[in-house]
């Protein structure tokens, strides 16, 4: 038995708005399997639990000298910012509305 | 039984930098959609998060003014979830380690009680886009995103709408008296949700709370947090239980509406965002920072009651931050009277701006500031009248004519020369012995008709005030012989 059940999937599928095809949330369970057991492939390493976790590419911090300087630079304009909308009204990009009741809205979901 | 209202409020401001948070693409306002984005904000693939320097000092500003301690490594965390209203699936935030914490702010209601509002946490994050919904379809417009934002959240601290809706205030007061934010809540510069609880006076633990959102005025700030208690006490008071929900003001119904039931809360899994590595800020960037901000609002106040302004006259000024700056340009020109020169700016000046249907603002008058004390000046000094004023002032805003041509060309030169006045009083009186008969026999009007005629004598031009003084010297006082 799946230690992610297609049950599971579905539902945070649906939380997320992702469609899934049928057949595809039996797939992710079983890669779920497989990334289970290369979790625990590395938890059998001796002493792994004592590695700091690397967040960061570098240990270095940056400093206020390498905050960039607040001068505005050419933005891409709406003809490139949209090229790779397939769906659009006017220069606005159009989707889905996942606007509704008892649906969360994010732009007003704060933490 | 009675009901304690426990209140907190998270405040989101949109920052006055010229590029966004993380990406160097304008920071503006009232452009056609989607031409203000850059390729951070919209997440093309390779291209990295660089963090605004302006957007950093601003944010130890506002830390500052709040009282609060200001974290001096930056930290930033990805808030994941996947939404069309920021195209990376993710907010960059400060979940962990907030630019400023533990702060306060002191404040006054209008019956002149003082209360605090403890702040918890002030931290910097982007904004979203801009989203239209329709009928069934939603419209994106990314120019908003990435635009900087600091959000302030305090305690649940504060107990009446009166309060909430002072202290919103006071944000509002703040972030535009020091200059970093528009603060424009009807522009959504600054938007502002609540959470409110009751629960019985003498409880010691907290009512269920209900989350009030997307307040778009600081009079909808007051009337929805009220409304919201009234609403969970009737619940409590015919026997039912508050339940746990986001609700919005309805302005028509004058009530909170159901927007959703919190039912699952909602996971962002936050984690340390891996783009940003931690930055060092330096004492000298921190009190770099500290130094160069303007100056805070109750500076003002203490600095005009100094001057001898009322209250009233005070607050008149402190709504409006371009008008103090004005005010401020007027006192360098060293005024013989502030309050003549408040009058004539607050009310005078702004009479005419305001008829002006917005062509005419503070920033585009076609005159000095010294003018503007130069006309106040005539009217303390007596040299013109306030009839007189009326039409050097028209002059002064109409063609920046100088007040003192203005009075030249109008002939307004008032007679000061006590001799020249004193001879006309002697006139005036001789002619009227029976107005001074009267005056005797208690009449009061007398003296006001005596000097109506010294200055008619004059045509307008003896100085009003003393022609006053030497007629009531002159008739002595009222019910005696001279």
């Amino acid at each position: 038995m799946s230690r992610v059940s297609k049950e599971t999937i579905e539902e945070c599928a649906r939380n997320l708005m992702f469609e899934l095809s049928p057949g595809q949330a039996e797939l992710i369970s079983e890669e779920f399997d497989t990334l289970y057991g290369q979790l625990e492939n590395l938890a059998a390493i001796p002493g792994v639990d004592q590695a700091e976790p690397m967040t960061f590419p570098f240990r270095r911090h940056l400093t206020d000298a390498d905050l960039r300087a607040d001068e505005p630079e050419q933005p891409l304009g709406a003809e490139k910012a949209l090229a790779n909308s397939h769906s659009k009204i006017g220069d606005q990009i159009k989707v889905p509305k996942v606007v509704a009741h008892g649906q969360v809205d994010h732009t007003e979901e704060d933490m | 039984m009675e009901y304690k209202a426990t209140i907190g409020i998270e405040i989101h401001v949109e920052l006055k930098t010229r590029s966004k948070m993380f990406s160097a693409a304008p920071n503006t306002y009232h452009e056609a959609p989607n031409s203000q984005a850059g390729l951070v904000d919209m997440s093309m693939p390779g291209t990295l998060p660089r963090l605004n320097m302006e957007a950093v000092r601003y944010g130890i500003q506002l830390a500052t003014a709040l009282n609060m301690q200001v974290d001096r490594t930056l930290y930033f965390d990805r808030k994941n979830y996947f939404y069309p209203d920021l195209p990376k699936g993710y907010q960059i935030t400060q979940q962990d380690h907030p630019i400023g914490s533990h702060g306060y702010l002191d404040l006054t209601l209008d019956d002149g009680s003082n209360f605090r509002v403890y702040v918890q946490r002030a931290h910097l994050e982007e904004d979203t886009c801009k989203q239209t919904h329709l009928a069934d379809v939603s419209l994106e417009d990314y120019n908003r995103c990435g635009v900087p934002l600091i959000e302030i959240v305090t305690e649940p601290c504060i107990s009446t709408a009166q309060q909430a809706a002072k202290y919103v205030e006071g944000i509002r007061e703040i972030v535009t008296y020091l200059g970093i934010s528009d603060g424009r809540m009807d522009e959504g510069s600054m938007r502002c949700d609540t959470n409110v609880s009751i629960a019985p006076v003498g409880s010691d633990h907290l009512g269920t709370k209900c989350e009030v959102k997307n307040l778009n005025t600081i009079q909808n700030v007051e009337a929805a947090i009220a409304c919201e208690i009234a609403r969970q006490q009737a619940i409590l008071e015919a026997g039912g239980t508050v339940e746990q929900e986001t609700r919005r003001y309805d302005e028509k119904l004058k009530q909170t509406v159901l927007m959703r039931k919190k039912t699952n809360a909602v996971d962002y899994k936050y984690f340390r965002e891996p783009n940003l590595p931690p930055f060092d800020l330096s004492e000298r960037f921190i009190q770099g920072a500290v130094s160069s901000m303007r100056k805070l609002p109750w500076v003002y106040r203490a600095e005009f009651a100094k001057l001898g302004l009322s209250n009233y006259e005070v607050e008149q000024l402190m709504k409006d931050k371009r008008l103090v700056d004005y005010f401020e340009r007027c006192l360098q020109a060293d005024p013989k009277d502030v309050k003549t020169l408040w009058s004539y700016l607050v009310v005078d000046l702004q009479s005419y701006i305001n008829k002006s249907l917005s062509q005419l603002t503070l920033d585009n008058l076609p005159f000095a500031p010294a003018d503007l004390v130069a006309l106040a000046d005539l009217v303390a000094t007596h040299a013109i009248n306030s009839k007189q004023a009326k039409t050097v002032m028209e002059d002064l805003v109409s063609r920046g004519v100088k007040p003192a041509q203005s009075v030249a060309e109008h002939g307004f030169e008032q007679i000061s020369d006590s001799g020249a006045i004193q001879a006309i009083v002697d006139e005036v009186v001789a002619a009227h012995p029976e107005a001074v008969e009267d005056w005797k026999h208690g009449k009061d009007r007398i003296l006001g008709f005596l000097v109506g005629q010294v200055l008619k004598a004059s045509h307008g031009k003896a100085n009003p005030s003393m022609a006053r003084e030497m007629v009531l010297a002159k008739i002595g006082p009222m019910g005696q012989r001279p």
